[in-house]
């Protein structure tokens, strides 16, 4: 049991450094970015990227725990 | 003739603008020089998904992974690779972006970001150019247009010397016309490049003829454009408007302070330092 609340864990410090990663971000892109460029479609794209990645991780892992 | 789409909305595109100051070029280095970036980052997606694919089942039966535990921690481990992969990549694109070269008709601005905490902002005047340089070196930089901008600098100044630009030739002769002309003490209003392109905003060029897109500011009045885009999302309906006023008022602090400059009512003596002849004493040629 400890090792999936191990697992549980690092997922929840992964997903959390990447948050304050994407504050970062959201906060430069609202400083420095000019109205109309490209940031904006790119932090989306980013957004959309990781949460697919941040998603899809928990799904696999329960559909493996599932399956075995 | 298609200008990027921001270039249709009048904004102050660095700190200090001032309302009447007509930008001619807009560049930033060119996508060559973060196509390397690009590469390895598809490499680094690639390759584990590759060996996953090819060699998966052999490693797992190597090492006898056959507990679900053992690939929850390589599913563990594949999320925080791609992860971090997109935060490298994101620093890699906020170095490259956020890099800018701007030519006014008063100055040249440079704004160098690399990552996302160091940020310097170099700005020269014409009168202090002493010539201005341009080199295109290898097959893809003379295919694609693109090369170094050297402006060597009179007195304690550092050069300026801007990498990967699109078309350096042009930037070099926009640049060139302008020093000229401020030597020849052109009001500072009357300043424009000689040739048939007048600017080049991100790698577009700007006919004379054609229509000068809104970011070239010159007509002026920059100042009542933008309180014009912040009028029409004062109140809000769609969720498009609120999401547009919620990013304009996110922060944009450089557009604050320029309201602030703007909102400082200037008096003659603001504008003519000492021992200098103001814009309307100088010869029009």
């Amino acid at each position: 049991m400890s090792q999936y609340l191990f697992i549980g864990l690092f997922y929840i410090l992964a997903v959390g450094i990447f948050a304050g990663f994407s504050i970062v971000l959201f906060y430069h892109l609202g400083k420095y970015s000019m109205v109309g460029d490209a940031s904006k479609r790119v932090f989306a794209i980013f957004m959309l990227a990781s949460l697919v990645v941040i998603v899809l991780a928990p799904i696999l892992i329960l559909t493996n725990n599932l399956l075995s | 003739m298609i200008y990027p789409r921001f270039a249709y909305i009048p904004q102050p595109i660095f700190s200090d603008q001032r309302d009447t100051e007509r930008v001619f070029v807009v560049a930033r280095r060119h996508f060559v020089d973060f196509l390397q970036s690009l590469v390895i980052l598809l490499v680094m997606i690639l390759l584990p998904i590759m060996v996953g694919v090819i060699f998966g089942s052999s490693i797992m039966n190597a090492v006898r992974i056959n507990e679900p535990y053992w690939a929850d921690s390589v599913i563990l481990a594949a999320m925080v690779y791609f992860l971090i992969l997109i935060m490298v990549f994101m620093t890699s694109w906020v170095g490259f972006y956020y890099n800018l070269l701007i030519v006014t008709d008063e100055r040249i601005v440079e704004i160098t970001q690399r990552g996302f905490f160091s940020r310097e902002i170099f700005q020269l005047t014409y009168d202090q150019i002493e010539d201005v340089d341009f080199s295109s070196r290898g097959l893809l930089a003379t295919y694609l247009d693109v090369g170094d901008i050297e402006i060597q600098t009179a007195g304690p100044q550092r050069n300026f010397y801007i990498r990967k630009a699109p078309k350096p030739q042009l930037i070099g002769a926009i640049i060139h016309d302008l020093e000229i002309q401020t030597k020849n003490r052109v009001a500072t209003s009357n300043r424009m490049p000689a040739g048939e392109i007048i600017g080049l905003i991100i790698s577009t060029p700007v006919l004379r003829t054609a229509k000068v897109p809104p970011i070239m500011n010159f007509r002026g009045g920059l100042n009542a454009a933008r309180r014009r885009v912040m009028s029409e999302t004062k109140d809000p309906k769609s969720m498009r408007q609120k999401f547009d006023r919620w990013w304009w008022t996110l922060l944009k602090r450089e557009q604050v302070i320029f309201l602030d400059y703007q909102s400082h009512e200037f008096t003659k003596t603001d504008e003519i330092k000492e021992g200098e002849k103001s814009d309307r004493e100088m010869i029009d040629l």
